[in-house]
Parts: structure tokens; sequence; C-alpha cells
């Protein structure tokens, strides 16, 4: 015992020592503000290479433009309120066809849960639908419903809603069998099961697809634009490049960088929000 | 009281044979006694209750409470199974109230009375917790409180605590005990423990597999309340190995086989 005693400081030093060596498998951290300083850099990096390259005529300037005639550019259309009235146009036709798309998708996911047979019916109508490059269907629908905002948000609709379907259904085939059983033991109805538990339990599901729908209604939106419109970024990028104005395409392509970048962490934000609702909400 | 009379399930598998899962079975479960049904696995007990919840219907036979017939409808009866099958995305009040708000009960009265019975059995802390907050034995406690809450006299248990360790398992049979004489239900409790099955019940059903069939009824003569001490008691011990004893006919080699497939002969 007095052994153990003696012995026991011993080993607990032993340990303290040997602990400050680190194991190949530790993970090491990189503080957040290391990391945009970083990210920060790289971008300097390119926009400084580009600039020099192009000073230097390795890049040739008429193609591929530089950074500093791209900022002038788009300082004019900024003052101008040119470039302003360009991104609403691309903005509404995106969020629209964004949020009709999934709403539209998710519904017809869920409803799959209804009837057997008619989701059997169906499914390799909406995988083939999927798999189809939808964009060919796009001067149709231009040519139907016109080169104004109504043809860019059925594209983006287009887009989107086959994506949303099919992870919807995803959910639905996975709905608990058990769950539904607890339900109808409780002498629930069909439409009680659906709305208690099948939507909720899809839900994740259906909010996985959001991220993906953001880019593909933006896809849509600028598509359109390119085949027929008056107005948008896409219509931009298409009238400056007859025109040679390589600085007004960079200008459209620099915005929807941008656009694109704001929109997908506005819905990362919402997704993470109805993800954790889901999981949270106290009713 | 709840009477089952002649009833029977036959399910038609692939290539025309047909499984017997139960024969008909005619049984009687007076009011407010707790009667427990054992058997090897393919015994036809979760056929039983699901004909009883009325979820599946009978190929022949009835089911009756007090006289009425209420075969082949759900909601007759509360019933829960082995899985607690609580909504994640629900509290745990939001779980238990379940029952209530299918049946169209305001909140303004489902919650006050959730919130007493769950005071009372154990979960009043964890109301407005998440149900991967609790333990297994909290959470099969939840699941029983809303099949109770789902306020019918006959109580469908199908193993409520096949999932739990031994000594939750102890824990929660003396809970369900207590809950059952405060509450007064007919209940109907599967389960494959035979310790279990004595300690609770007052009535064992031995069932036998392929087909599916009732083997024996045997009334359970200990004094309640009962308490751990049961456990060693000589009744206990001389029906513990007159159990073992029935199960053991049912050649424990071949359990995990599917039922016996007869063909049609129709």
């Amino acid at each position: 015992m007095k052994d153990a005693t003696i012995s026991l400081p011993l080993a607990g030093s032993h340990l303290k020592s040997s602990s400050r060596r680190r194991a190949i498998s530790d993970v090491t951290v990189a503080p957040p503000a290391v990391i945009q300083a970083m990210q920060l850099t790289v971008v300097v990096f390119l926009i400084a290479s580009w600039e020099i390259l192009a000073r230097l005529g390795i890049l040739d300037p008429f193609f591929w433009s530089m950074p500093s005639t791209i900022a002038l550019r788009t300082w004019t259309f900024l003052v101008t309120g040119e470039l302003a009235g360009d991104i609403l146009f691309t903005s509404q036709a995106t969020i629209l066809g964004f949020i009709l798309g999934t709403c539209l998708g998710g519904a017809i996911g869920l409803s799959f849960w209804w009837s057997h047979a008619y989701a059997k019916v169906v499914e390799p109508y909406l995988v083939t639908l999927q798999a189809l490059p939808k964009i060919a269907l796009a001067p149709i629908l231009i040519l139907a419903l016109g080169i104004g905002l109504l043809s860019k948000v059925a594209i983006a609709i287009m887009l989107t809603v086959t994506v949303t379907a099919i992870a919807a259904y995803g959910g639905v085939k996975s709905v608990d069998q058990d769950l539904q059983k607890m339900l109808y033991s409780l002498g629930a109805n069909r439409w009680q099961v659906f709305s208690k538990v099948v939507v909720p339990w899809s839900m994740p599901w259906i909010f996985s697809s959001l991220r993906i729908n953001i880019g593909l209604a933006l896809t849509g939106a600028i598509v359109g634009e390119y085949i027929s419109s008056r107005r948008g970024l896409g219509r931009m990028i298409v009238n400056a490049s007859m025109l040679f104005d390589m600085e007004s395409i960079w200008v459209a392509v620099f915005t929807l960088c941008i656009m694109a970048m704001l929109m997908y962490w506005f819905v990362a934000v919402i997704e993470a929000r109805l993800q954790a609702g889901v999981g949270a909400s106290t009713r | 009281m709840l009477e089952i009379r002649d009833l029977s399930k036959t399910f038609v598998v692939a290539q025309g044979g047909i499984v017997q899962a139960l024969t008909p079975t005619t049984l009687e479960f007076p009011e407010g006694r707790f009667t427990s049904i054992i058997g090897p696995s393919g015994c036809g007990k979760s056929t039983l209750f699901n004909l009883i919840a009325g979820l599946s219907s009978p190929t022949t036979g009835v089911i009756l409470i007090d006289g009425e017939d209420v075969t082949a409808q759900a909601g007759i009866v509360s019933y829960m199974l082995q899985k607690d099958l609580l909504l994640p995305w629900r509290s745990i009040l939001g779980n238990v109230i379940l029952g209530m708000e299918v049946s169209g009960i305001p909140k303004s009265q489902s919650v006050p009375k959730a919130m007493d019975l769950m005071q009372r059995y154990g979960l009043g802390d964890f109301a407005h917790c998440r149900p991967t907050q609790l333990s297994g034995g909290m959470r099969q406690r939840a699941a029983l409180i809303r099949t109770l809450l789902y306020d019918r006299d006959v109580v469908l248990l199908d193993e409520p605590f096949g999932a739990l360790d031994a000594q939750t398992r102890v824990t929660m049979q003396a809970w369900l005990l207590r809950v059952w004489q405060e509450m007064n239900k007919t209940i109907l409790f599967v389960t494959h423990d035979i310790d279990e099955a004595i300690f609770l019940s007052d009535r064992i059903v031995v069932m036998s597999a392929r087909p599916g069939r009732v083997k024996t009824v045997l009334e359970v003569a200990l004094p309640r309340p009962r308490d751990r001490h049961v456990f060693t008691d000589r009744e206990f011990v001389r029906l513990k190995g007159y159990l073992l004893d029935l199960l053991a006919e049912e050649s424990p080699d071949t359990e995990d086989i599917q039922p016996a497939m007869m063909t049609a002969s129709a």
C-alpha cells in the first residue's frame, strides 16, 4: 500500500511528460482569423497577377481585360444605375423561380405518399425529367411565354422542381412505418398521419435541395436571358459580347459571382434555421 | 371486457403459398386484469396485437369489447410498440398529447392533463425536452404515458421493455405495476421474458408457433402488490420452471425459421 502511494506521483509525472508529444492523428485546427486572412491573400494574389500579366501583355488585355479597368467600368455602371436594374431583374427571376420550383417540387414529392400506384407510375418520368438537359427546352418556354420575366421564372422552376420532388420523395419513402402505425393506432386518419408524420419527417430532405436549387434557379434565369430578354445580367453579357466589350462581360460575371455567393449564403442560413426548427419546434 | 372469438389470420405469400399466422383463437380478457402473452417468434403474438388494435383485418372471427363488435377498427384500444416511436421534432409534452391531439381535444385540456400525469409518473421535469435528450427508460415512460393519455380501457403493450438493459427493465416493471394499479386498465402485455411475465401478470397466455396458436393459459396466484421479493417466492419458481418446460418444447433450434408454409389447396 505504501509502495503504491509512493509510485503514484511518479506515474503521474511520467504521463504528463509523454502527453506533450502529439499523436499523428491529432487534428490541428487553425484559428478562423488565420483562415480568413489566407483566403483573402488568395484573392489579392489572383487579382494582382491578372493585372500584372495583362499590363505586361502576357494576357491579351483585349480578351481578358484587366482588374483596374473592370473596376472603373463597375463604378460607372453603379453611378448610372444601369447595373441595379439588371441585378433586380435577374434576382427577381431567380428568387421567384427558386421559391415556386421548390414549393411545387416539395408538393409533388410529398404527394407520392398518398398512393403507391401513383408514385410508381410517375417515378420513371420524374427520373427521366431529372436526367434530361432541361435547358434544351428553354427556347420553347421563351416562345410560349414571351421574353419578359415570366419565361425566366418558368425556366428556373423547370430546373429546380425535379430536384426537390425527388428529394421529397426520398423523404416520403424513408418514413418509419412504425411511426405511421403508431399514429393509426391512436385513431388518426390518413390526413393526420400525413401532416403530423410524413411532412415533418420529409422536411430535412426538402431542405437539403435548397442549396442546389438556388444555383440552378440562377442558371435558369441567366440562360433565359441569353436566349431572349430586354434586361438582366445574362442579357448584359450577350450584348457586350457582340460588341467585344470585355469589361462589361466581366462586370456582369463578377456581379453574378457576388449574387450567387449572397444567395447561397442566405439559403444556407435559412436551411440551418429550418433544420434546427424541425429538430426544435416545441409543438 | 375484451373478447376475441375464432380470430384467425392467414397471409398469402409469393407463389400462391399461405402462412397461417394465427389459427382460430378464442380468448377473454376480463376488465382490469393484466395478461401476458409469451411464446417463440412466429407464434402470432404480433399478429394478434395488430388484429386487436384494428391495424389489420382478421381472416375469420370477431373482436368484441363489452359485447360490441370492434373488428378491424383502429383507435379502439391503446397500443404501444417495442420502439418508443417518439416524434423527434416534438417535445416530450408534444409527443404525449399526440393521441388527444388526433382526437381533436384542444391543447387547453390536453396539456394540463398530460402535465399532471407526467408529474405523477416521474417525467414532469422532462416535459420540454427533446426525445433524444432522454434515456431509453425515460423514453419508454413517455411512450407509455402517451398510450395511457389516449384514454382507452384496453392497453396493448408489445414488448415495451425489450430494448432496455436489465437494471432499467426491473425499475420499469415496478413502475408499470404502479401505473396499472392506479389507472385500472385491462393490459395485454407481449414479452419474451418469463420473469417479467410472471412478475407482472394475473394470467399468462402461452402461445406456440407454426401455426400460431394458444397452447395454454395459466393463472399467476401471487399476491399483490408485488415487489422484488416475488422473484424468490416458491410459487414464482414453480411457475417459472413450468413455463421454461413449456417453451423448451417449442424446439429452440428452429425458433428463427420462418412460420410454416402450406400450399394453398383451395
